[in-house]
């Protein structure tokens, strides 16, 4: 009788695990907790998967660019960085899939949330930034280059993805090496929030390489 | 048992599925026009934003008579940073800090000095001196009016920082040249107004 039981443990300890796999595969958010909310904090009121019309009350003056998604000002709510500091958005970026932002007048009813961008000009910002996120990740980034038209400007690109690859967050920074390309305008500073396995420059909208910028640039 | 094969393979075909989803399509050209709208958008935004931060197209040569208050082109790798319950901020090499208390801190180097303190007066107020220049700005995220200032030798930055939910931070930094101003002007800037401030000790 107890050689009859063994079997029907192990049945039930299969059962039990394929069970909770499932209840994990429905139950899990769509987005990354750590993503969702540096969304929230950033740009408040947006979030990834939602659709656009959900976030007309939340981005101030959003108008659609083609081939990217919908543009404009993000609210705020005071600092967004821990011990009280703040960084300053001035754009929030409604980054659609490559389907939709094909559309000449996606719906926004319709169109759905791909990505995140919001962007700052703040000097400081990709330090701070940077600081948090690693210490909310409790690693370092993973790094890479974002080229641009002009072969001259590269931006600086460092990620944090989730552990099991299921989003991240990408912060993206131009590169200033020397001290004269200080005076050649503001510090652009991007984070992106993105669901998913990271995904090079079809993540970032970009022209991405692994390869630091440090090296991309004629010496 | 037939209904615990049941599960088993309902499970099994659920997994299955879940990891047979079709990648969506990768077209390159949708890509590089990607690429280029969001390219194209922050160049734009830093056109847009750069004569508030005192960004010019370009300058005419000859000695520099005078600063903006808007402007902040100073660079400060290396400098030391220093914290006080006000502010927290980085000053050129030689700058020790002399007063520190909770509403007021003070900082002395060798071409000028910097003090910050709590301030319930408005802008122009409480000092003399002839405005060469002046910008509203963001300090820390907290509006901020900037007055650069010059009574006879000396070169003045007065700043008053408007902070939510808390007193606000004037400071008065004196140095005795242009660069010396200027890297006042980009150590106010850059400053960050401490997490303490306008908390009981």
């Amino acid at each position: 009788m107890r050689l009859l039981s063994i079997p029907a443990t192990l049945v039930g300890i299969a059962l039990a695990i394929i069970f909770f796999k499932i209840y994990g595969v429905f139950t899990r958010p769509d987005v990354p907790r750590p993503v969702a909310i540096i969304v929230d904090q950033f740009a408040p009121g947006v979030s990834i998967g939602a659709k656009v019309a959900d976030a007309r009350h939340s981005v101030a003056a959003m108008t659609y660019v083609p081939h990217l998604g919908y543009v404009g000002l993000p609210g705020s709510r005071g600092p967004n960085l821990p011990n009280g500091y703040m960084v300053k958005f001035a754009q929030v970026r409604l980054l659609l899939d490559e389907e939709t932002r094909r559309l000449p007048n996606p719906n926004p009813a319709k169109a759905r949330i791909d990505a995140v961008e919001i962007v700052s000009g703040e000097a400081s910002a990709a330090y701070d930034i940077a600081q948090a996120f690693t210490m909310t990740f409790r690693r370092a980034p993973r790094e890479g280059c974002l080229h641009t038209a002009d072969e001259n400007r590269v931006r600086d690109v460092q990620i944090w993805a989730t552990p099991n690859e299921r989003g991240g967050l990408a912060l993206i920074t131009d590169h200033r090496a020397r001290s004269a390309d200080r005076a050649n305008g503001p510090q652009m500073t991007s984070v992106i929030g993105f669901v998913g396995k990271f995904d090079g420059g079809r993540t970032l909208r970009g022209n991405y390489t692994d390869a630091s910028c440090s090296l991309a640039l004629p010496s | 048992m037939n209904t615990a094969l049941r599960l088993s393979l309902l499970a099994t075909i659920a997994l299955v599925g879940n990891a047979c989803r079709r990648a969506p399509r990768f077209d390159p050209a949708e890509a590089a026009l990607a690429a280029a709208a969001s390219d194209s958008l922050t160049v734009a935004l830093a056109d847009s934003i750069a004569p508030a931060q005192g960004y010019v197209a370009s300058q005419a040569g000859g000695p520099v008579e005078s600063i903006s208050a808007c402007e902040d082109h100073v660079y400060s790798r290396g400098w030391q940073s220093f914290a006080s319950r006000i502010i927290e901020l980085e000053l050129p090499d030689g700058y020790t800090g002399t007063t520190q208390s909770s509403y007021r801190a003070r900082w002395n180097g060798p071409g000028g000095w910097l003090t910050a303190s709590s301030n319930s007066t408005d802008a122009h107020v409480g000092w003399s001196g002839a405005i060469t220049s002046e910008c509203d700005v963001f300090i820390s995220g907290s509006p901020a009016h900037v007055d650069l200032v010059t009574i006879g030798y000396s070169r003045g930055v007065h700043v008053l920082i408007k902070v939510q939910g808390a007193p606000d931070i004037g400071i008065e930094a004196q140095a005795t040249t242009i660069t010396g101003q200027a890297q006042l002007l980009h150590a106010i800037r850059s400053a960050r107004i401490s997490s303490a401030w306008g908390r009981p000790e």
